[in-house]
This record gives C-alpha cells, sequence and structure tokens, in this order.
C-alpha cells in the first residue's frame, strides 16, 4: 500500500489527500518519498550541489543555454531537482521563477522525481489509430501502474508524448529517448525484460 | 505513373553519414565553392529566381527572406536551421540530418555566406537525441576541411515544444526561455536570436539549397508547380500499403501520391480522408483527391501541404474520434500564451469528447464552427491560428459522421 | 520624423512610423478596447481583444502592438471583429471564477467593464477551469488567487520590467499555464518584496492586498480598547479619487474627518513622524558626511526597497540609513509617548495606519518592529481600504467638512507631506540639513532638480562649499540601475530609494487605476500641499521641537536609538 501510494503522490500531490485518507500519515509518504528517491538516484547530502554546479558551469558560456543545462541535469539526476533549477537560474543570472517557468514549460522535462527509464508512448493521431492505447494497456499492466506513474522498483515511469517522428511503423514509444517502432502490445513484456536485463 | 524525384534526398542511402569524404564524392560542398565564388547578391539572386518556398508550412520565398536579412545593417547575422519538426506523421527533417547532414551543412553554410551570418544554429527537436553525434561530427569534419569558411554551426535542442516549430518561439527556446511566440512584426529577418538579423528556414528548404546552386535557378524552378517549384518529401502513415517516404515534384496529386506510390488502401477498404500536412491539416475527402499538392493548390481547397505528412483513413474509421486525437493534440501544444488557444484548443477538444461519448448536440456544431473560425482569425501565432483548420475541414467534409454522433445522443437521451 | 498616412475606419490619420494601431487609431478618436495591453509595460498581444482588420492581411492584428505603415487600411468595426472580440471574451470568461458580487474588484474590474461594452451576454463553453484554485494567502501584504487570473501578464512584466523583482512567472504550458512563484511556493518563500505593483496593473481581482478591515472595526468596536489612527502623507492627495475626486485634489481634512466618524479615538499623522525622519536621517547623514562614515547613505523609509535591498543588494546594508521609516516610528511613539501622555496602559492601544503602500502591512509585522514592548502598528490599511470602510459607514466624504489632526502627533510641515513623491525624502533632508549644517537659511526651499518622474535624478547641492553630489531613484528597476552606477565607481552622498514608480503616490496600496498621468497629479497634489504650507521645514515643526525636549532628547539619542532606528537581515534571492 505505502508503496503504491507513493508512486501516485509522486505524480499528483492532490492524491497525498486521498492517501492520507486510507490511513496513511503525511509523514509517512513523505519519509517513503526521501527512501524512494536515494534508491532512485543514490543523492547523498551534501554532494548534490556541487554536481549540479558542475553540470550547469559547462552551458554559461552558451548564449541561451539554460534549456542545454537542464537537460544535463536531467541526463544525470533523471529530472529537475529544485536545488538544480536554483543552481541554473543563478548560473544563468535569472529569477528563479523564469528557471522554473522555462522547466515546466517543455514536456521532455520533469520537476518531479521519475523511474529510471522513461518510457514515452505516442498519442498522435498516426498512433493512436494503430493501437497506442493497446500498448499503453499492455504498458500499464505489466508494470502495474498508470500513466503518469512510476513502477514500484523505481525502474520506470510511463508519459504520454507527441509524434517523436519515427512514423514509418506505429505505434511508437521511447526508452529513454530510444525509439521503438510498430510496438504490439505482445512486445512489451520482452522490451521491458530487455530494459530489467541491462 | 507518378515517379519520385530524389532533390534533397539525392545521397539518401547512398553514403555513409558520418563520412565526410563520399558526400565530397558525390558533388559534396561544390555547391559551398561555386557560392564563395559569386556575390553575396548574386547567390541571392539564384535562389529567388529558383521560387524556392520555405518548406517549413508558411511557404515565404527563400530567396526574399535572405535578402532581407541581407539588407539589415547589423554587427551580427545568424543562420538558424528549424528542425523542430513536430508535426505527427512527419520525420522528413530526421531522415536529412541522419543520413545526409552535410546536404543540411553545406545549405546554411551558402545562406551564412548570401546573407552575411558567420554563425548558425541547428535548432533540432529534443526527441531526436540521437542524431546529436551525427551532425557534430559533420560539422566537425567539414570545420576541420576548412570548407565552410568562417561559418560556424551549433547544435541546440528544445526539449518536447511542437510550438516551437514556429519561428518567433524557436528563436525565445535558443535564447533559453519558454518557447512563446511572439507577434510580428518585428520579423526574424530584421529583429531575431538576441535581437539580431536572423534567417530562419526549414531543414528541408536549406537541404534544397545546395542543388539549386549547383544546377541552377532555371533547372529547380522547371520541377513541379511553376509557383511552387522543385519537390517535396512526403511521409506516409495510416491505412495505405506503403506507409513510407517520398520525394516527388510539387505538381503530384494526392491520389497519384496515395494510390500511386503510396500503394493505395491496405486490405482493400475503400479510402475516407487524408489527413495532409501534419496535426495542423485539413481532412481531404476523396472528391478533391486530384488536388496537387503545391501550396496554392491545397489553399485552394482550404488544406495546406504543411510538413508533408500523408495520414491516411479507411472507410472504418471514426472521423469523431480520430478529430478529438486531433484536437487533444492542440490542447498539449498550445503554448498558452494568448486567450483564444490557450482556452479555444480545450474548449474545441472538449465539445469534441462530448460529441464522441453521446453527449453533444446541434448547438455544439455552431459552437465549434464560430470558435473555429475566431481562433483561425484571430489567435497569436501559426499555432492557434491552424488549430481549428483539421476540425472545420471535417465538419465541412464529414458533417454525416457528426451528425451521427449527435443522433446516436439523442437515441441516448 | 518620418510619417505615414493611413485610414482608420476611413478617417485619414497621420501618425509617425513606428506607432501602433491602436496609438494611431486613438488620435483618430477610435477608441479600441484592450485587455493586457499595459503601455510600456505589456505590450505582448496575449489577450486578442483588441484584434482589427487589416487590409491585405488573412488574420486580424492586434491594434496593441501592430504598427502602421503608409497606406494602411485598418477597420475596426466589423462582423469578424466583433465576432471575434465578444469570443474571446467568452473564452476568458469560461475559465474564469465569476463570483463577481462578491470580488473585491466588483465594479472596478476591467473584464466586466469589456463585457458590459462589448455586449457579451452568455458564455457558451461548459468545461474545466485551467488548474485547482490557488489561493496564496502567505505574505502579510498580498493575495494571489489564481481562479480569477486570466494571464494578462501584467503582473509579471510590472514585477520583472519595472520592478527587476521577477519573483512570478508563467508556469507550466497551454490550459495549464499559471501566474505563479517559483516551484509555486507562496509568495513568503520566494523574493517578492511586497510592493503590490503587481495589483494595481491586475485588470481583475486575482491580486489584491489581505485586508484587515474587519480587525480594524472589532477594534474600533471594543470599549476596551483606544484606536489611534496615522495617516500617510500620499494617502491624502489619492483617497478623493474613491469618492469621484479628480488624482491630486487635496482631501486632508475631509479623511481626518472621516476617520473620527468611522471611530477612531486619535486621528494623528504621519506627516509628524515623517518630519522626525528627517531630523534623525538628516542628523545621521551630517555625522557620515562629517565623521567619515559610510556613504551613500541610502534612505529607508519604503518597505519595498528595504527587503528588494535585503534580498538583492545586501552589501549596502551598511549604506543605508538605521531610520525606521515614518509609520514605524509613529507606531513605536504610539505605544510610549503617547500611551504615557494621555496615561493609557499601552497594551489598551492599537495602533492603525493608513498607507499608500501595501509593503507597509509586512512592515508592520517584521519581528524587529516592537520596539515599544508590543507590535509598534498593528493593523496597516491601504488607501483603498480605508476607502471601502468609509463607504461602508455611509459617510459622504466629499462634503465633509474638514477636521485637523489630533496633538500631540499631528502637526507637520510642508517637508513631511512631500515623502508622498519621489525626491521629496531628498528635498526635505536637504530643506534641514543644509541650514543644520550651515547655520544658514535657505534662500529657496524648492530642490526642483529631485522633483518628477524622470527615472533616476541627481543633482549637486552646494553646502558652504562643499558640494553635495545626490541622487534620487523610484520603482525597484531604477533602484538597481542606481545601485550598479554606484558598484561601478558613481560617487553620490545621498540617496533616495522608494520602491513604486512616482514614490507612495504610485504605491501599491493607491486606488485604481494608478497610472503615469495620475502619478503625475497626485504628485503635483503634493507639492500643492507642500506650498500650502506655513512651515516647510522639519526642523521648524514644534511639535518635533517639543517632542525632543519633552521625551526624545536628541536627534540619535539614546531613546532615539531605541525606539526610532532599526537593523536588516540580509535574505536571500533563490
Amino acid at each position: 500500500m505505502g508503496g503504491d501510494c507513493l508512486h501516485i503522490v509522486l505524480q499528483n500531490p492532490k492524491s497525498m489527500v486521498a492517501c492520507t485518507c486510507f490511513g496513511l500519515r503525511m509523514g509517512d509518504i513523505l519519509r517513503l518519498m526521501v527512501l524512494n528517491l536515494k534508491s532512485i538516484y543514490n543523492i547523498q547530502r551534501g554532494g548534490v550541489l556541487v554536481e549540479y554546479k558542475k553540470l550547469v558551469d559547462d552551458y554559461t558560456s552558451m548564449p541561451g543555454g539554460l534549456i542545454e543545462a537542464f537537460h544535463a541535469i536531467q541526463n544525470e539526476h533523471g529530472y529537475l531537482p529544485e536545488a538544480a533549477i536554483n543552481e541554473a537560474a543563478e548560473a544563468f543570472k535569472i529569477s528563479a521563477a523564469e528557471a522554473y517557468g522555462v522547466a515546466t514549460f517543455y514536456s521532455m522535462f520533469s520537476v518531479k522525481p521519475r523511474g529510471k527509464y522513461v518510457i514515452r508512448i505516442c498519442r498522435s493521431a498516426p498512433c493512436h489509430v494503430e493501437g497506442a492505447q493497446e500498448v499503453i494497456a499492455a504498458l500499464e499492466q505489466e508494470l502495474g501502474i498508470c500513466m503518469g506513474g512510476t513502477s514500484n522498483d523505481g525502474l520506470f515511469s510511463l508519459e504520454f508524448t507527441e509524434c517523436v517522428g519515427q512514423c514509418q511503423e506505429r505505434p511508437v514509444i521511447t526508452i529513454n529517448g530510444e525509439p521503438y517502432a510498430g510496438v504490439t502490445p505482445g512486445d512489451v513484456p520482452g522490451i521491458l525484460n530487455e530494459i530489467r536485463n541491462k | 505513373m507518378v515517379k519520385e524525384n530524389r532533390v534533397v534526398l539525392r545521397n539518401h542511402g547512398e553514403l555513409d553519414p558520418l563520412k565526410i569524404d563520399e558526400y565530397i564524392a558525390r558533388d559534396g560542398y561544390n555547391a559551398l565553392k561555386k557560392a564563395f565564388n559569386m556575390g553575396q547578391d548574386d547567390v541571392i539572386e539564384e535562389v529567388k529566381a529558383s521560387k524556392l518556398r520555405g518548406r517549413g508550412g508558411a511557404g515565404f520565398s527563400c530567396g526574399l527572406k535572405w535578402l532581407f536579412t541581407k539588407q539589415v545593417e547589423a554587427d551580427q547575422k545568424y543562420v538558424v536551421c528549424n528542425a523542430d519538426e513536430g508535426e505527427p506523421g512527419t520525420y522528413k527533417d530526421r531522415m536529412i540530418m541522419q543520413y545526409d547532414p552535410h546536404t543540411l551543412i553545406e545549405g546554411m553554410a551558402i545562406c551564412g555566406y548570401a546573407v552575411g551570418a558567420d554563425k548558425g544554429y541547428i535548432y533540432c527537436r529534443g526527441e531526436y537525441p540521437y542524431i546529436l553525434d551525427i551532425l557534430n561530427t559533420a560539422i566537425g569534419q567539414a570545420a576541420e576541411k576548412g570548407l565552410l569558411g568562417d561559418f560556424s554551426i551549433e547544435v541546440r535542442y528544445g526539449a518536447g515544444a511542437y510550438v516551437c516549430g514556429e519561428e518567433t518561439a524557436l528563436l525565445a527556446s535558443l535564447e533559453g526561455k519558454r518557447g512563446e511566440p511572439s507577434c510580428k512584426p518585428p520579423y526574424p529577418t530584421v529583429e531575431g536570436v538576441w535581437k539580431k538579423p536572423t534567417v530562419v528556414n526549414n531543414v528541408e528548404t536549406f537541404a534544397s539549397v545546395p542543388s539549386i546552386i549547383n544546377k541552377g535557378a532555371e533547372w529547380y524552378s522547371s520541377i513541379g508547380d511553376p509557383d511552387y517549384p522543385g519537390t517535396k518529401i512526403l511521409t506516409l502513415s495510416g491505412d495505405v500499403n506503403n506507409t513510407t517516404f517520398f520525394e516527388v515534384p510539387t505538381d503530384t496529386t494526392l491520389r497519384e501520391v496515395i494510390f500511386g506510390l503510396g500503394g493505395g488502401m491496405k486490405d482493400g477498404k475503400a479510402f475516407k480522408a487524408a489527413q495532409v500536412g501534419g496535426n495542423s491539416g485539413a481532412f481531404v475527402p476523396e472528391s478533391l483527391l486530384d488536388t496537387p499538392i503545391a501550396f496554392d493548390s491545397m489553399e485552394s481547397i482550404s488544406a495546406t501541404l504543411g510538413s508533408g505528412a500523408v495520414f491516411v483513413l479507411d472507410e472504418t474509421r471514426d472521423i469523431v474520434d480520430v478529430s478529438c486525437r486531433v484536437a487533444g493534440f492542440f490542447v498539449h501544444e498550445s503554448c498558452g500564451k494568448c486567450a483564444p488557444c490557450r482556452i479555444g484548443t480545450t474548449r474545441i477538444h472538449e465539445i469534441i469528447e462530448r460529441i464522441g461519448q453521446g453527449r453533444g448536440n446541434a448547438a455544439d456544431l455552431v459552437l465549434l464552427k464560430d470558435l473555429g473560425s475566431v481562433m483561425a482569425g484571430s489567435c497569436l501565432c501559426g499555432l492557434g491560428q491552424a488549430a481549428p483548420v483539421p476540425i472545420l475541414s471535417v465538419l465541412k467534409h464529414f458533417a454525416e459522421d457528426y451528425d451521427a454522433a449527435i443522433a446516436r445522443a439523442g437515441e441516448v437521451c | 520624423m518620418e510619417t505615414v498616412e493611413l485610414l482608420i475606419d476611413n478617417i485619414p490619420i497621420k501618425v509617425p512610423a513606428g506607432t501602433t494601431i491602436l496609438k494611431a487609431a486613438e488620435e483618430a478618436g477610435v477608441h479600441i478596447p484592450t485587455l493586457c495591453y499595459l503601455e510600456d509595460i505589456n505590450e505582448i498581444g496575449a489577450c486578442r481583444i483588441c484584434v482589427v482588420e487589416v487590409e491585405g492581411y488573412s488574420t486580424l492584428a492586434a491594434a496593441c502592438v501592430m504598427p502602421v505603415h503608409q497606406g494602411m487600411v485598418v477597420k475596426t468595426n466589423t462582423p469578424a471583429v466583433r465576432a471575434s472580440r465578444r469570443m474571446n471574451l467568452e473564452l476568458i470568461l469560461s475559465d474564469h471564477d465569476s463570483d463577481c458580487p462578491t470580488c473585491i474588484r466588483n465594479g472596478n474590474c476591467e473584464l466586466q467593464t469589456l463585457c458590459e461594452e462589448l455586449n457579451v451576454r452568455n458564455v457558451r463553453f461548459e468545461g474545466t477551469k485551467k488548474h485547482e484554485r490557488i489561493l496564496d494567502t502567505s505574505t502579510p501584504a498580498l493575495v494571489r488567487d489564481t481562479g480569477k487570473c486570466i494571464l494578462c501578464y501584467r503582473c509579471v512584466s510590472v514585477c520583472d520590467h519595472v520592478q527587476g523583482v521577477d519573483a512570478i512567472a508563467a508556469v507550466n504550458r497551454g490550459f495549464e499555464t499559471t501566474i505563479a512563484p517559483a516551484f509555486n511556493k507562496g509568495l513568503i518563500d520566494v523574493p517578492c518584496v511586497e510592493c503590490g505593483q503587481c495589483i494595481l496593473t491586475c485588470p481583475v481581482g486575482a491580486l489584491y492586498e489581505k485586508e484587515c478591515i474587519d480587525e480594524v472595526w472589532t477594534a474600533i468596536a471594543d470599549k476596551e480598547k483606544f484606536t489611534v489612527v496615522q495617516t500617510a502623507p500620499a494617502t491624502r492627495v489619492s483617497i478623493g479619487e474613491e469618492f469621484g475626486m479628480e488624482p491630486g485634489d487635496i482631501s486632508t481634512g475631509q479623511m481626518v474627518a472621516a476617520l473620527r466618524r468611522l471611530g477612531f479615538d486619535a486621528v494623528m499623522d504621519t506627516d509628524f513622524t515623517a518630519d522626525l525622519t528627517i531630523m534623525e536621517e538628516g542628523h545621521e547623514f551630517i555625522e557620515r558626511l562629517t565623521e567619515g562614515g559610510v556613504l551613500p547613505l541610502i534612505t529607508s523609509c519604503s518597505p519595498g526597497w528595504v527587503k528588494y535591498m535585503e534580498h538583492f543588494y545586501p552589501e549596502f546594508i551598511p549604506n543605508m540609513s538605521t531610520c525606521k521609516s515614518p509609520q514605524q516610528m509613529f507606531g513605536a511613539l504610539a505605544k510610549t509617548f503617547y500611551a504615557e501622555k494621555i496615561d493609557l496602559d499601552p497594551e489598551k492601544v492599537v495602533s492603525v495606519s493608513i498607507m499608500p503602500c501595501t509593503a507597509k502591512k509586512y512592515e508592520a509585522q517584521r519581528p524587529e518592529m516592537r520596539d515599544s514592548g508590543y507590535q509598534d502598528v498593528d493593523y496597516v490599511l491601504t488607501t483603498r481600504e480605508l476607502a471601502r470602510m468609509i463607504k461602508e459607514a455611509g459617510i459622504d466624504f466629499k462634503n465633509l467638512p474638514e477636521e485637523d489632526y489630533d496633538d500631540p502627533m499631528g502637526e507637520s510641515t510642508g517637508a513631511a507631506v512631500i515623502f508622498g513623491a519621489t525626491g521629496g525624502v531628498m528635498e526635505a533632508a536637504l530643506r534641514t540639513a543644509y541650514e543644520v549644517i550651515t547655520g544658514k537659511t535657505l534662500a529657496s526651499v524648492d530642490f526642483h532638480d529631485v522633483r518628477g518622474l524622470e527615472g533616476i535624478k541627481e543633482a549637486t547641492v552646494d553646502v558652504d562649499g562643499t558640494e553635495v553630489k545626490v541622487a534620487v531613484a523610484h520603482s525597484l528597476g531604477h533602484a538597481r540601475e542606481l545601485l550598479e552606477r554606484v558598484k561601478a565607481g558613481s560617487q553620490y552622498h545621498f540617496i533616495e530609494i522608494m520602491g513604486c514608480p512616482g514614490g507612495c503616490i504610485g504605491g501599491g496600496g493607491q486606488p485604481i487605476p494608478t497610472d503615469t498621468e495620475i502619478r503625475d497629479a497626485r504628485m503635483k497634489g503634493i507639492y500643492e500641499a507642500d506650498e500650502a504650507m506655513a512651515l516647510r521645514k522639519s526642523h521648524d515643526n514644534p511639535s518635533i521641537k517639543a517632542i525632543y525636549e519633552e521625551y526624545l532628547g536628541k536627534p540619535l539619542g539614546d531613546k532615539s536609538h531605541h525606539l526610532l532606528h532599526t537593523e536588516y537581515t540580509e535574505r536571500s534571492q533563490y
């Protein structure tokens, strides 16, 4: 129960209320969140800031390099943590509000923690008519989570995307940016196992 | 039967994209050398004379655009390649960059020389991370060989925002900001990235340029439609047999594309509709399939060639369901800056969803049309102006599907 | 200048090239409705209410940003234009919490006015609202209601472009877009300085002051409490606007009468402590100038500026005058000097201030503002809130007989009233400093160089052979510019900074609308009030002389240090 709840919470703060209704106290939820984050990203206290700074510093000389810096942070940490966004804002001499505005504008950036592997499923019309919904159902069933969720082992997150430009075969999913075209529901267990065995 | 004419894709599958020598062996960088030996104005004149029009969707004269930037006095100018192709069903720019990056680089360098810009950016959509190494390798090789003169190119990545295909939004994103479009004028040609004169062209447009310089404007302008000459890469998806890409002259008709190169309908089913130009394109009925794909002929049927995506639906497809998904795309991709797009895209989607769920009524159709025409006329940028196009087209050509859905609602009650 | 000729609704008009259609239409006497537009501050063409038809264009143009060109033919009243404006309003209404009767902006709402002007009769859209409604009440001064927000971006622009604070920005995308502080935090957790300029620009009720009207009514009604009220300089030239008077009309006497009728036990004047501020700050300046203290000395009357400095320029803390603002000096004295004088238990004193400012609400709650042993100022009412109370009480403000302030903190000079306008504190300080240093009487008390709405003003004053260089900035954007000049080596002895454009006359608590023209009119009122005063130099104020004799001793003395001076705290930007 705790684990399931956690993943709902990560994606949707509103569900915190729902969780507390089930008898979980807010403190428990937060503790679970922290534990889970540590296991996913192995973040060490104190070491974090230096790391963000280092990632950001590679781009500060690049005019308008904020988005590139965000990519670098996200590639390393899986998402854009608050401290990292602040670090970037300071380095690029903009306000935290503006930096956060940029971080939340682009659909590939996440300001919430995600699984190690982010699976994005294209739902644009060409994929939609060729069974994207069935692939989504298979992924949800196989991982035991809903779209927008993260699996219990912290390995997978499911997200929607619009067209990823691999329309020669449909439907298309991407896993950490790598495209898988022409995916059928039957392909899903194999693809997931392949990733798990990496 | 219509045949492909590979101008932009002339090297596709013929060379190793990571080996510049193979590109050079196929006449690569000759156009750039030739351009360097021409005056800047002569290069622009050649491009103008070729009547090449932007392949990104707006169809503006490429030569004129270059000329506008050339004419502005400025200490710095930029050449920006719009590689943010995001129209569903489109992957032509990716193929050019992935399989023949030097054609793009050469086209950009010619532009840089012509307009007096020494810095270029390729703004590539974030969905194509695997192209970064290819582009950087190619740029590095060209620079190492000293082929580009003083022109340098930097690759920048988007992060998932269809609206950044709109040039002012793209430039905002390039500056590290939210990809929100701004009102024009000023146009980027005069005041672009970092307020400097900037040529923004699509990948396919730049990739058309080396052949034009090599073979001449006359040669190019004689291909296809006289007012929108040259070739266009089309990508087919949906219920046709050959869901692949083709490069065809611009006077090719939709019927030739779908039933000729496309191999006709899959499983022997009947044709219902084709959405041309991506998610923002109109749905075209069978009766209009003899329209050539050229810009103006498409416009005459209230459609656009757009990105060149052709998404084909057979008789079994639920138009209300498909148009609902098309509407949902714009809900996801509207930037939120202007009111009619921010709220209108959501309202369109809600109304169609309601109709699809059997909860619609006749007034909904009136409202959809009213809202659609207001958005087309008053949204700030092309995204919002185009968002109602597919919806208005299905209401026009496939009204019976909507009427049937609404009639079902009557039965439910 | 190059001019172009064009036709707007068949009216020929000639305007300079580059003029927008909106401005050109104004010239032609054609009114084009706008919503997101805010001259010079927010010109982004986002609301699409000002759309017009331009011959040869396939889509409508936003008049607020579209420049005219030679031969342009513009039509502002066509079926397509009317349909677009109405539809866009309908869309905005469909995503707006239209609880108008209870909205703080009911009757003074630009969205309401537009719906009336454009004959919007129904909203045909049923659907979701953009996001969950967030009511941010985290600060003592401001309330942010995202349910009312129509995403015009004016607040974002004013916070960024005018104030250089950039505490809020657009977050998320599309229908989910919301205007919010970083990480969707409360304003209390970001470097918002609570100046309230965002409130002045908000066309609807998405941003407003945290009211304390009910708390004040309760205090007035409480027989055990003794309510003391002070009125800031700038309020007397603006409150009349709420009752149909012109901006800049001086209504000091009516305001005093109204406050008495509301039931305040003592009605006194912040102007008194403004004079006192000059005594303290003037002597602080003289001390630093003559004894080699940290210069430039920078004024500290504006709480928005003080908070801004603490967040963005903490390196200037040593330059800051240690003087409390006049509001806080008044508060500290109300519960000490005044309570003693009328033999009252300070615990029973409820100290209320009427301020043109929202940041004053924040300032009153700063933990160091308790030198009387109690919270020195209990409640801060904006000019707008006071007007609401007067309306609620059914008082005919305009026709009230004028009344005088109560003693002993009601008497003031012209030097105090000019605190309400940018440059006023500087001018008041120069009037006193000059005479104290030189022992001579000024030939003219008017220092015109530091007056007016120019963003940064500089002047050099000859004080008995010493060239005293001063600078004045208003709005935090200009403050930043001036401080950067100082950091780059510009030398000044004395700097006045006010957080809001125009100074307090343009404060975030002032009547809405507050625009450049209105600021200008209020400023004229301020200087008229100054000229009308019998005394125009703070050190001439008999009540000031009396309070030093009776209670404080001397400027910068022990008691002053305890009650009238303060300290600052470095705060983070991120």
